[in-house]
């Protein structure tokens, strides 16, 4: 395959990245290139100009703060995969990063890039969105925040605008009364996602005080099911799952169901349910 | 700005060498290696960061190459399978030979520099940690059984 004709742009800040993408247009974002770099090679993509972040230094650092981690948008899923601090104050994102491809892709891709590139099967898109992660957003017109439900409009959609930069996301430390659950369903280890479920419990005693649930995969886009967390809410820690399978949820987010002839509609209305309170009986019961 | 087509050089640490390479923009560190520099170990496979044929190293971290733009990797140590042994096999290469890992080979260079990254984080992985860290390389033959028994006998064998 001939490499695709394009212009590269390697800015050395995010301003520099913002002042480009002001004067631009059909310009896309490369991060880590994992997602972008194979649409531009089978012609899916065909930006005039690609903005590579690699040289920007300021968008490298994870800034722990008192109540969030501030995650770069060069911030590879690796060193999330990798961090020790997260793994004790924010365990669902880091489970989940570990989920992602392959080692080889984890070394290189981001976590902002794979917000973005909003791809149905993406495992950090469920547990940003379960974690209630915010991504903030640059212009040379002004900055704004984004929730995940507010950035993934639908399938490789987000709302941003094409002169936006997402520089980092905003990822909420989870106080150590809150359990956790990630689960992805995947053909093939390494595969992008069929169904993914993140669950996070926090127990008062024996008894779910509060549950936050996100399903994805399978999905237009990965959802909270609200149905289902204020049925837990008040349920005993041992009957969680049991309360998950008895509540019917799934057609909430029949609209949203992306079935394919491996996995069709009767088969995902038969698995999600089990598969998400399999999730729900690991953060629940402290299994994860 | 480099525009459209036309190469500009990017400077990379090519097993150990310095080396300034002429790539177009859209060129991937694939490309680069394979129709620039003739290095044919370096194999293409499915070009979408799946199957693994194209492993590198890039600062030691394994890699898909079909998945870097080359002009992105500027001042990166790349080691590719001709940077690998010397005059002899070195000890991946050894534990390959020795539990019969290769049978096309197609997919062998990947293998054996994926393994090279997987040691040199974990020099003794579990079974299981092999079989992990080798999620990002497919054998088309399905020899897999054999090249995880190479993967453990090279952590053993350091």
């Amino acid at each position: 395959m001939p490499p695709p004709a394009l212009a590269l742009e390697r800015p050395r800040s995010a301003d520099e990245a913002i002042a480009i993408l002001a004067g631009a247009s059909e310009a896309r974002v490369l991060a880590g290139g994992q997602s972008l770099v194979p649409l531009l090679t089978l012609g899916f993509a065909e930006p005039d100009v690609v903005v590579s972040l690699d040289r920007c230094e300021d968008l490298d650092d994870v800034a722990l703060g008192e109540s969030a981690a501030g995650v770069g948008a060069m911030v590879t899923t690796r060193r999330i995969e990798l961090d020790a601090t997260l793994a004790d104050r924010c365990p669902l994102l880091v489970a989940a990063a570990g989920k992602v491809g392959s080692p080889h892709v984890r070394n290189f891709g981001t976590l902002v890039g794979n917000l973005c590139h909003a791809d149905p099967g993406s495992d950090l898109i469920p547990a940003a969105l379960c974690l209630g992660v915010e991504v903030e957003v640059r212009s040379s017109r002004g900055s704004r925040r984004l929730s995940v439900d507010e950035l993934v409009a639908g399938p490789f959609t987000t709302s941003l605008a094409e002169d936006e930069l997402a520089v980092a996301a905003q990822v909420p430390l989870c106080d150590r009364s809150w359990r956790h659950s990630y689960r992805k369903l995947a053909l093939r280890a390494g595969d992008l996602a069929v169904a993914t479920a993140a669950a996070l419990v926090r127990l008062e005693g024996d008894t779910v005080a509060e549950a936050r649930l996100v399903v994805g995969g399978a999905l237009r886009r990965a959802a909270r099911i609200s149905r289902l967390e204020a049925a837990l809410a008040g349920a005993a820690a041992s009957e969680a799952a049991a309360v998950a399978l008895a509540t019917c949820w799934v057609d909430d987010l029949a609209d949203d169901l992306l079935p394919d002839p491996a996995t069709p509609p009767d088969y995902l209305h038969a698995m999600l349910p089990r598969f998400v309170a399999a999730a729900v009986r690991d953060a629940a019961t402290g299994t994860a | 700005m480099s525009a459209g087509g036309s190469p500009e050089a990017v400077r990379l640490v090519l097993n150990g060498d310095d080396r300034a390479v002429p790539c177009a923009p859209g060129e991937t560190l694939l490309d680069v290696l394979r129709y620039r520099l003739g290095l044919t170990g370096t194999k293409f496979g499915c070009g979408i960061g799946y199957c693994g044929a194209c492993t590198v190293l890039v600062d030691g971290a394994a890699a898909h190459s079909c998945c870097l733009l080359a002009a992105t990797m500027e001042g990166r140590e790349i080691t590719t399978i001709e940077g690998v042994g010397d005059d002899a096999p070195d000890a991946v290469q050894q534990a390959f030979l020795e539990a019969g890992a290769v049978q096309c080979g197609y997919c062998t260079p990947g293998f054996v520099l994926s393994v090279r990254a997987l040691l040199a984080e974990n020099p003794e992985p579990s079974e299981a940690e092999v079989r992990s860290f080798l999620t990002g390389n497919i054998c088309r033959c399905s020899g897999f059984a054999a090249i995880v028994r190479a993967g453990l006998a090279a952590g053993g064998a350091r």
